[in-house]
């Protein structure tokens, strides 16, 4: 059965002074700290691309997990800033950069704080189609290419981050079968227009709070489950506000669902798997929910299992 | 229109330990402790309290639970 083994990061090593950013904004510290939740912003280079920071995020995995690059049998990047506008794609140039062999599958999704639940099932998926034995989830973005950082409503929440998700036969975590949606509608609500992000905080925020805890209990109900039975939940960490919105729907379970910001803020779609490799995979949690939402507007929720 | 029981209500729904009072109507949202994101919250509870859309452009009119429940007199009559 083919399983999450081991996830590895890269984060840029230069950042942002979130709480110094605020100020310029008139927001206080505790602004910062209680709605926010991010301290610190890591902001890419001009050096740390899509594809570098991808690369770098394998490298370590492989390292984490001692198999060689050309063991891959099939690379799945999740970016919406892809390396040369996406032309060619960005999992092709980071087959390149890495010297993966050629019959290495590589291929882009182009989802936003999603992403990961997606990518997880597809990849999964197609493993599973094409007989493949070792897949990689990647995750990397640097929305701060995309920040005006006059625009208050973007400027403290987005940090740059890449991730990599190792899939095989020896995996530890069972991938469920996910719950996902999508409101086209309302798309415009996060959206990058002339070259930058906008946002519509009030509409994202009460998309979020409404549809995520909705999705959450019926994936619950579908699936035969009830919260007691979840040791964490590991939410697209949009915000601290945000996370507090979700959690309070869940009176009693609101310690777990994780917070991860403080160091990251909201990586789109490195933060879940970003909450796993810190948060979850040395524990001995059985079940953990994960629910990514944002751009689209797309949401989708799943449930890992450990693996016996 | 909201009462003060009611505004205590969806505050606490909104996950925000504020707690109100008579003179609490007129002051403003922030000197009453709330915030730009609390407000996108308490709002979002109002709206599902009293089954009513609040536009954009009708929030830029409120600065207080005051001109809140104004608006909300002025959409409860219409809804009628």
């Amino acid at each position: 059965m083919i399983g999450i083994e081991s996830i590895s990061s890269y984060v840029p090593s230069s950042s942002i002074d979130n709480i110094q950013q605020g100020k310029g904004f008139g927001e206080d510290e505790a602004f910062i700290r209680g709605k926010i939740g991010a301290l610190t912003l890591p902001i890419a280079n001009d050096i740390e691309s899509a594809a570098y920071m991808a690369g770098e995020a394998i490298n370590r995995l492989c390292q984490k997990t001692n198999i060689c690059h050309r063991e891959i049998d099939v690379i799945a990047l999740v970016t919406q800033n892809p390396d040369h506008s996406g032309i060619p794609h960005t999992s092709g140039l980071l087959h390149g950069a890495l010297g993966l062999n050629e019959h290495t599958a590589c291929f882009d999704i182009g989802l936003g704080c999603s992403g990961y639940v997606y990518g997880l099932s597809i990849l999964q998926a197609f493993m599973k189609e094409m007989g493949y034995k070792r897949g990689v989830l990647v995750t990397s973005d640097q929305y701060s290419r995309i920040i005006n950082r006059n625009d208050r409503v973007t400027s403290l929440l987005f940090g740059d981050a890449a991730t990599a998700t190792l899939l095989s036969e020896s995996g530890t975590w069972g991938i469920s079968k996910p719950l996902l949606a999508t409101s086209g509608k309302m798309g415009s609500a996060l959206m990058k227009k002339n070259g930058a992000l906008h946002m519509h905080g009030r509409q994202v925020f009460d998309f979020a709070s409404r549809e995520v805890p909705k999705q959450l209990r019926d994936y619950l109900q579908v699936n035969c489950l009830s919260l007691e039975e979840i040791d964490a939940v590991c939410l697209h960490q949009g915000s601290a506000a945000i996370v507090k919105s979700i959690a309070k729907r869940f009176p009693g379970n609101e310690d777990k669902f994780i917070n991860g910001l403080e160091r990251f803020g909201n990586t789109v779609s490195s933060s879940i798997p970003l909450l796993l490799e810190q948060h979850v995979l040395d524990t001995d949690y059985e079940n953990v929910l994960i629910s990514g939402f944002g751009v689209g507007l797309s949401w989708g929720t799943n449930l890992l299992s450990r693996l016996h | 229109m909201l009462s003060l029981e009611e505004i205590q209500n969806i505050l606490k729904k909104s996950g925000l330990s504020i707690v109100v009072d008579e003179s609490s109507y007129t002051k403003t949202f922030t000197d009453i402790g709330i915030d730009s994101l609390d407000l996108y919250a308490f709002l979002s509870e109002v709206e599902l309290e009293k089954g009513i859309k609040i536009e954009d452009n009708e929030i830029e009119t409120i600065s207080s639970l005051k001109s809140l429940n104004e608006l909300l007199c002025c959409k409860m009559e219409n809804k009628e």
